[in-house]
């Protein structure tokens, strides 16, 4: 390990991210570098991290001196409560190979969507401020990542829920016509889907903090002292601060509490609606906050979290509930999104759907992982299924980006035909959307039939249906996506573009990101042992050997389940391949002729109609609430007194009673 | 002298304290309002000395003591600035009665 990786990995980026507004009004240039070096500092904290855990081994420091073994915890005295509560509150990092792991994939995926958006945000006014959150964004989920205990890792998760919501209004100054017409301009749209985000993360991460001073109050009931940190929570054997909850009847609020945030953060069922309009943000933050790292906090959380609630359920099997929540919402959420992505208009809102749904099979390959026997596979293919999905939908995102940039519209329907005017555009993002469907020598591939797989072993029908229909629903989305934007014949208006200006592929160092994610989704497939390998035993002995990676090519193709997941996305691509590529079945037709059909795509299309109702419940209702509410505000001194008054009465009461 | 039970001293704080609180949310006028604030602050003054008297009658407990001062002290700020607001007010609306001084209503 560098000397002090642990801090400076992400330290250097959040000092950057002080830096970079002022250094913005000098030179642009130097913004670029600098955020590039940090980022790529970072990467290379992180790698430096990787001997450390395989050695298992000490780190030593300035004096020679040891400061402990892997996985270490580096521990600092934060609030000292010992006067109050016989405890004080820590924080500090811990570094084991989850946590480097996640480290490595944050930082990789960063660096080449820190690289593509030198070109794609180079016509930006406003550069100071873009980078000023993105290097903010990434120090803060490094530190999420590497944090040791729930409150730490609590702060970095709304540090980064608020660098979420400041990139996604980023345009909030744009005048240009709004695409939803309950806004004036786009900009007071852009605004809007960043306080959604917020306001639905918020919401989700108050039950959250609840659940986080339950384990406190449940601990300082069993030990005399509150403790939040990770490992502290493992350390008793018989879990008696689980024991405590369960005794006061606790364990289901708790337990939803505590997913509350992980579902919020990662966007799964109640709390899903705001992914899809966090699309207003520039491609670049899409592609790394809202695809590749930030809603993976809740999966990574539920993930860190994992052992802690699997050991617990062994003496209190009321404990299960929490992976039975995580695999049903995670089942239920995958399909939800993927039907919803089938009928989406905006190429980037496709990606969306897509996301959610991927997180969903993380989801459900954990939750199915604490409900069978042998946990490891189900609970590692969830996490290799994170970084093959972090590698391919940045790929994906960041050539929607490359298209955007070029074509100057978001709708499917007006583009077409780009595939011969944007050749390597299309041949990276179709490497990526092999990857998502599934299909073999991608990444994509082997981590998702490895959670088909644990499925299929748990033997639960409606998770396994769920999980294997949606396999055909996203070859379909994804091949429907790719026909839409590079084939058929170009729209009227890539026609009045070209005319204008010609189409031609963007420079190279836009290119360049693109190859190497698509390189990287091959080479990943090939490293998925080794990933399985270093996050479960923190070592690589067996992962390159020549009969591992065999073995680990060739299991798939024993299982059922292959052929059976193989049969899926024929069956949802041939024909969205005829539809969107070949154009041989006239969709449009179909739709506005068959009553069923039509009926099922409005369904779709209102996203089930369930973000309706939340802005029915939580906008209209609450707004005609207070409507009647603000008749007790009258503007006059002596009302107001009176008020107060009586509510001094009250609590006098209430304290005498 | 006779003694008077402690009981008249509190009630007769209470009382005080009392009037205040009807002057604030009956009357109309600003500086009658500003009275009754007074009135209030009095109040809680002398129950801070009649405390003292209660607890230790024959010392003069000087944490109590400075407490009043300061108490007095910042009381006679407010009700100079609290003043000088009427007045402006009074010179912006053309008015002394609160209940039209309502612009932050809905």
């Amino acid at each position: 390990m560098l000397l002090y990786a642990d801090v400076l990995i992400w330290l250097v980026p959040i000092l950057i991210a002080a830096l970079s507004p002022f250094i913005a009004k000098v030179s642009r240039t130097a913004t670029f570098a600098l955020s590039i070096v940090g980022v790529g500092f970072s990467l290379a904290c992180a790698v430096s991290m990787i001997p450390d855990i395989l050695q298992g081994y000490v780190m030593y420091t300035p004096n020679g001196g040891v400061l402990g073994e892997v996985p270490f915890e580096h521990v600092f005295v934060w609030l000292n409560l010992t006067s109050i509560t016989g405890a004080s509150i820590g924080i500090g990092l811990l570094v084991d190979s989850l946590s480097v792991f996640m480290a490595n994939v944050i930082s990789f995926v960063a660096l080449w969507i820190f690289v593509f958006s030198v070109y794609y945000m180079g016509e930006e006014v406003d550069i100071g401020r873009y980078w000023f959150w993105m290097n903010l964004f990434v120090g803060s989920m490094i530190l999420l990542v590497l944090s040791n205990n729930l409150i730490q890792l609590f702060m970095a998760w709304e540090l980064v829920g608020l660098c979420s919501w400041a990139l996604i209004s980023f345009w909030y100054k744009s005048t240009n016509p709004s695409p939803d017409p309950k806004f004036a301009t786009e900009g007071e749209y852009n605004a809007h889907c960043g306080f959604k985000a917020l306001v639905t993360t918020g919401f989700a991460d108050a039950f959250f903090s609840v659940a986080i001073l339950l384990i406190g109050w449940a601990t300082w009931k069993t030990y005399g002292a509150p403790i939040f940190s990770f490992k502290q929570l493992m350390a008793d054997p018989n879990f008696r601060w689980v024991g405590e909850l369960a005794k006061t009847g606790l364990i289901p609020i708790f337990t939803l509490f505590i997913l509350s945030g992980p579902f919020g953060k990662s966007a799964q069922f109640p709390y899903h609606e705001w992914l899809p309009e966090a699309m207003a943000g520039p491609t670049t933050v899409s592609a790394l906050i809202h695809a590749a790292t930030m809603v993976k906090a809740g999966v990574y959380f539920v993930a860190r979290f994992f052992p802690i609630m699997l050991e617990a359920s062994h003496q209190y099997p009321q404990a299960k509930m929490f992976f039975i929540i995580v695999a049903y919402v995670g089942a239920f959420t995958a399909f939800l999104a993927a039907s919803q992505g089938m009928v989406a208009k905006e190429l980037k809102k496709v990606l969306a759907y897509s996301t959610i749904s991927q997180l969903g099979y993380m989801f459900l390959a954990l939750g199915v992982a604490g409900l069978i026997h042998h946990y490891e596979h189900a609970y590692l293919y969830g996490l290799y299924h994170l970084a093959s999905h972090a590698v391919f939908k940045a790929l994906l995102f960041l050539a929607a980006g490359a298209v955007l940039h070029t074509v100057h519209t978001k709708y499917l329907d007006e583009m077409g035909g780009l595939a011969k005017y944007m050749p390597i555009t299309f041949w990276t993002m179709l490497m990526g959307a092999l990857s998502l469907i599934g299909v073999p020598p991608f990444s994509g591939a082997f981590s998702k039939e490895g959670i088909i797989t644990s499925v299929y072993e748990l033997g639960d029908t409606v998770l396994l249906a769920l999980a294997v229909i949606t396999v055909a629903l996203t070859a379909f989305y994804t091949i429907r996506m790719l026909g839409y934007v590079f084939f058929g014949h170009e729209s009227e208006h890539v026609r009045h573009i070209i005319n204008e200006h010609g189409i031609r592929e963007e420079s190279i160092a836009m290119m360049l990101p693109l190859i190497v994610l698509a390189i990287s989704t091959i080479i990943l497939s090939f490293m998925g042992p080794a990933i399985l390998e270093f996050i479960e035993s923190g070592s690589l002995i067996h992962a390159f050997e020549p009969h591992t990676l065999l073995e680990y090519f060739a299991e798939p193709f024993k299982s059922r389940m292959f052929y059976i997941s193989c049969a899926m996305i024929i069956l949802g691509a041939l024909p969205s391949y005829y539809a969107f590529v070949k154009k041989t079945i006239d969709v449009e037709k179909i739709v506005s002729q068959n009553v069923i059909v039509r009926a099922l795509w409005k369904f779709l299309y209102n996203r089930w109609y369930i973000n309706k109702l939340y802005y029915l419940i939580f906008l209209d209702g609450l707004k005609r609430f207070s409507q009647v509410i603000r008749k007790i505000q009258t503007g006059i001194s002596n009302v107001n007194i009176a008020y107060a008054v009586v509510g001094i009465v009250v609590i006098l009461v209430l304290i005498l009673l | 002298m006779t003694h008077i039970p402690i009981q008249v001293y509190f009630s007769l704080c209470f009382a005080i304290y009392a009037v205040g609180i009807y002057i604030l949310i009956a009357k109309r006028n600003v500086l009658r309002m500003l009275l009754g604030i007074e009135l209030m602050l009095t109040a809680s003054n002398m129950t801070f000395v009649i405390v003292n008297y209660w607890m230790s009658p024959n010392v003069i407990d000087p944490l109590v003591r400075s407490i009043v001062i300061i108490s007095m002290a910042v009381g006679s700020i407010i009700a100079a600035l609290a003043i000088s607001l009427t007045i402006l007010v009074f010179r912006v609306f053309k008015t002394r009665d609160v209940r039209k001084l309502s612009k932050l209503r809905w």
